[in-house]
């Protein structure tokens, strides 16, 4: 859990790195706002499915996207019986990713944004992922770290 | 044409002209360019016989759909006498070198055809003479069910593990009886959403000529193994198919259907399969009294993951009868026997007792009645209602409504809703009354209030994932009113909802609303105006609200608590200009007038009162004798510090001191 908010401290002094070196002068003077309730509760709904997604990592059913996201790149590691859960896990995990990249470039009054928010998303859960988890590499090939 | 008719005696004839030609010679060979027939060709064909063995070779194989290149039968040692011509150790190179014997009896005609392409494992053919021509025998021992892969449509998912045993009769009569059974099967797709495991089936299938057509039979039984078809999880149950009809050159027919599924019921079906056009031109399915839980459970509850019916309690009955023809589904006919749902985690909303129909059709007009006996809603009990929906294919619209709920009620108006490409759109209107605030305040759990609650509900739309609410929510609470203007919704069922209005309220009854906390007692009556306010996850973000006190002639009392209390909101730091002597001998005080203003904008509070007062500015205007005035010197607060404040002071955590 500490781990898992460290990780997203950590995402936002780079999101805001990013943000400020990819604006104006005028707008680099402000900070990137990430304190908003909208974040906080899909961080909350993220932190709460980690611990399912975690075990999902580390067999490698679940591996973590180029473009941001999570995929079930090798179904024959989940068992049948929970097949149907692991991909709920990983379309709503998808769902609050989406959610969170437009949340903070919408508490920005910077919609556009988005885009650039969820690629260095992208890059700092890869980086962040733990040894033996599965990646996407920019080609689009699975890694494993 | 003429090349099929040629051509169409048997294989088995074929090879025994051969290889009795051969008999007659030390060396011989034959070629033929191309033979063809009904499903079937073959190009580039030679048969050679030499030094008492014999090689068959065949350029190019098409059986159906299915294509090989290359393909070799050789026998080394090929036992030729009069009677009967055998090979008991040949190869057959189908890809893979497969060993294969073969016997041919003159005298009888039988023809004995054997593959043996693994361990224990064997595929053979007895072709004999019968009533009408020759029977076809096809015997299978521990085939292994991957060799099928390759004849199967390229869209299915491909069968992995598992072997099948059984046999095949065709007679030449037409009439045809199979028996396998398959175990130990497995199969999935690529993506693995497609997929079952250690699957034990066992199929009984028949089927005779008569009339022209194909009258035919089967049963199957799925003893083992699961199954998991996106979003769908089934466990072996025994369950049974049950099916028999006819076919012919147009299509299949299903006279008689019955799907036994154990612990659910049985489903029986009828219909038609065009083979012309690959569809179903006519299904009627029905199920009657099928016990709602277990169906839940099993079939509807994956397909409502992530929706608000994902985890529920369920009780009941409910009988259905389904058509569809090749433009879709067509009726449905649904009938809920004392149906009962209740979410089971968060208890947001349960309802008991359904029972009526709902007769759905594509193209009328009808009307589903619905009769709900209870329930609850927020934790509010429901009491009992009818629900009369008129439906037009997939237009749907709600005679008006009336719910009990609590001791007052709701009405809904003007429902109407109706599917979209991509998402429903809907809409009503309603008015809730005669609820006290007593009741509803200890059904959710609030600290209670006093008075009663009506509201009107003005046209809300919903328009994808937003709800928009066109004119005037107007809340009737506190002896007052509350309008919410400019109503949006946005990603109303999505993890950050966010809310945007403008919110007046005016003449709220003061004493009945600092009465509910322990807050100390204020009478009077306040307006206020919430303009441009946020929530984002039901919490502001952003608002600029302008508290004062209503224009107009009442008592102005504030008690020593509440002066106490609003001096705390000024936190510690925050020195409140209280007239220190009045406090040791009143309860009471009177004022002129209380304001209140705060623009909330990243988080941090601006705030300023009724008037200026340098340093700071007067929150509460003394009046009257013994009067008071409270003024608050911080002018910018931290908001979710302000609310921690609020929350302690409300709570009554922090009695009033009095110095």
């Amino acid at each position: 859990m500490m781990k898992l908010w460290r990780m997203f401290e950590t995402l936002v002094t780079m999101v805001m790195m990013a943000a400020v070196i990819g604006a104006s002068p005028a707008v680099a003077q402000a900070n990137l706002e990430i304190n908003t309730p909208g974040v906080a509760a899909l961080q909350a709904s993220m932190q709460k499915r980690h611990g399912e997604l975690a075990p999902l990592y580390a067999s490698g059913a679940v591996g973590l996207t180029r473009d941001g996201n999570v995929a079930l790149r090798d179904p024959a590691a989940v068992p049948l019986a929970q097949r149907a859960t692991a991909n709920g896990l990983v379309a709503a995990e998808n769902q609050d990713r989406a959610a969170l990249y437009r949340e903070i470039a919408r508490a920005n009054n910077h919609p556009e944004w988005e885009g650039d928010i969820r690629n260095t998303f992208a890059q700092r859960w890869i980086d962040r992922a733990q040894s033996g988890w599965y990646y996407q590499s920019a080609a689009g090939a699975w890694v494993r770290k | 044409m003429c090349r099929q008719r040629r051509w169409r005696g048997s294989v088995a004839a074929i090879v025994a002209l051969l290889l009795a030609a051969a008999g007659y010679a030390r060396q011989f060979t034959l070629d033929i360019d191309d033979v063809s027939g009904a499903g079937f060709s073959a190009r580039g064909i030679r048969a050679v016989y030499a030094n008492g063995g014999v090689g068959l070779q065949i350029g190019a194989l098409t059986l159906g759909t299915q294509s090989w290149k290359n393909i070799r039968l050789d026998c080394a040692a090929l036992s030729l006498a009069r009677e009967r011509i055998a090979c008991d150790d040949g190869w057959l190179t189908v890809a893979d070198k497969i060993p294969i014997s073969f016997s041919y009896e003159a005298g009888m005609r039988v023809l004995n055809v054997a593959l043996k392409p693994g361990k224990h494992e064997s595929w053979s053919l007895i072709l004999q003479p019968g009533a009408r021509g020759n029977d076809l025998v096809v015997r299978i021992d521990g085939g292994r069910i991957e060799r099928l892969a390759a004849w199967l449509p390229p869209d299915l998912p491909k069968p992995g593990a598992g072997v099948v045993n059984g046999g095949i009769r065709y007679g030449s009569d037409g009439r045809m009886a199979a028996t396998l059974a398959v175990s130990g099967a497995a199969f999935s797709d690529a993506s693995g959403l497609h997929a079952g495991e250690k699957i034990d089936l066992s199929l009984v299938a028949s089927a005779a000529p008569a009339a022209g057509r194909l009258r035919w039979a089967a049963e199957l039984t799925w003893s083992g193994g699961e199954v998991f078809w996106q979003p769908v999880y089934l466990k072996s149950a025994r369950q049974q198919l049950t099916v028999g009809g006819t076919l012919d050159a147009k299509g299949v027919r299903i006279e008689r259907g019955a799907l036994h599924y154990p612990d659910i019921g049985s489903m029986a079906f009828s219909g038609n399969y065009s083979i012309d056009t690959h569809k179903l031109t006519d299904g009627n399915f029905s199920a009657q009294s099928i016990p709602f839980a277990p169906l839940y459970q099993t079939i509807l509850r994956p397909f409502l993951a992530d929706s608000s019916l994902s985890d529920l309690h369920t009780g009941g009955k409910v009988s259905a009868v389904v058509r569809v023809d090749e433009r879709g589904l067509q009726s449905m006919d649904i009938r809920l026997d004392d149906v009962s749902l209740e979410d089971r985690t968060q208890h947001r909303f349960a309802l008991s007792g359904m029972s009526g129909s709902v007769p759905w059709h594509a193209r009328e007009q009808t009307q589903a009645s619905l009769t709900v006996a209870g329930g609850e809603l927020l934790k509010m009990p429901l009491g009992r209602f009818a629900i009369a929906l008129g439906m037009n294919g997939m237009r749907f619209e709600l005679k008006p409504l009336r719910v009990p709920l609590l001791d007052g009620y709701l009405d809904v108006r003007d429902f109407a809703a109706r599917a979209g490409s991509a998402s429903w759109y809907w809409q009503f209107s309603g008015d809730i009354g005669g609820i006290s605030m007593d009741r509803l305040t200890a059904a959710l759990g609030l600290p209670v209030m006093h008075g009663t609650l009506a509201a009107r509900i003005p046209l809300v739309r919903h328009i994808q994932s937003s709800l928009r609410v066109d004119g005037v929510m107007n809340l009737k609470v506190f002896d007052g009113e509350i309008e919410a203007k400019n109503l949006v919704l946005l990603d109303i069922f999505g993890k950050a909802p966010r809310v945007r209005a403008d919110v007046n309220l005016r003449n709220l009854d003061l004493e009945l609303l600092t009465r509910t906390y322990s807050f100390g007692t204020i009478t009077g009556r306040i307006d206020a105006h919430i303009g441009g306010l946020e929530l984002v996850n039901w919490q502001p973000v952003k608002f600029d609200v302008k508290l004062i006190s209503s224009p107009g002639d009442y008592p102005r009392k504030i008690s020593q608590a509440a002066v106490q209390n609003i001096s705390a909101l000024g936190g510690a730091g925050a020195a409140a200009a209280i007239q220190r002597s009045f406090l040791q001998f009143f309860e009471q005080f009177g004022y002129d007038k209380l304001a209140w203003n705060c623009k909330l904008e990243n988080g941090i509070c601006d705030m300023s009162g009724v008037e200026d007062r340098p340093p700071g500015y007067v929150l509460v205007k003394g009046g009257g004798i013994p009067a008071i005035t409270v003024i608050g010197y911080n002018r910018k607060v931290d908001w979710p510090e302000l609310l921690n404040r609020i929350k302690r002071v409300t709570q009554g955590n922090s009695p009033p001191i009095v110095k």
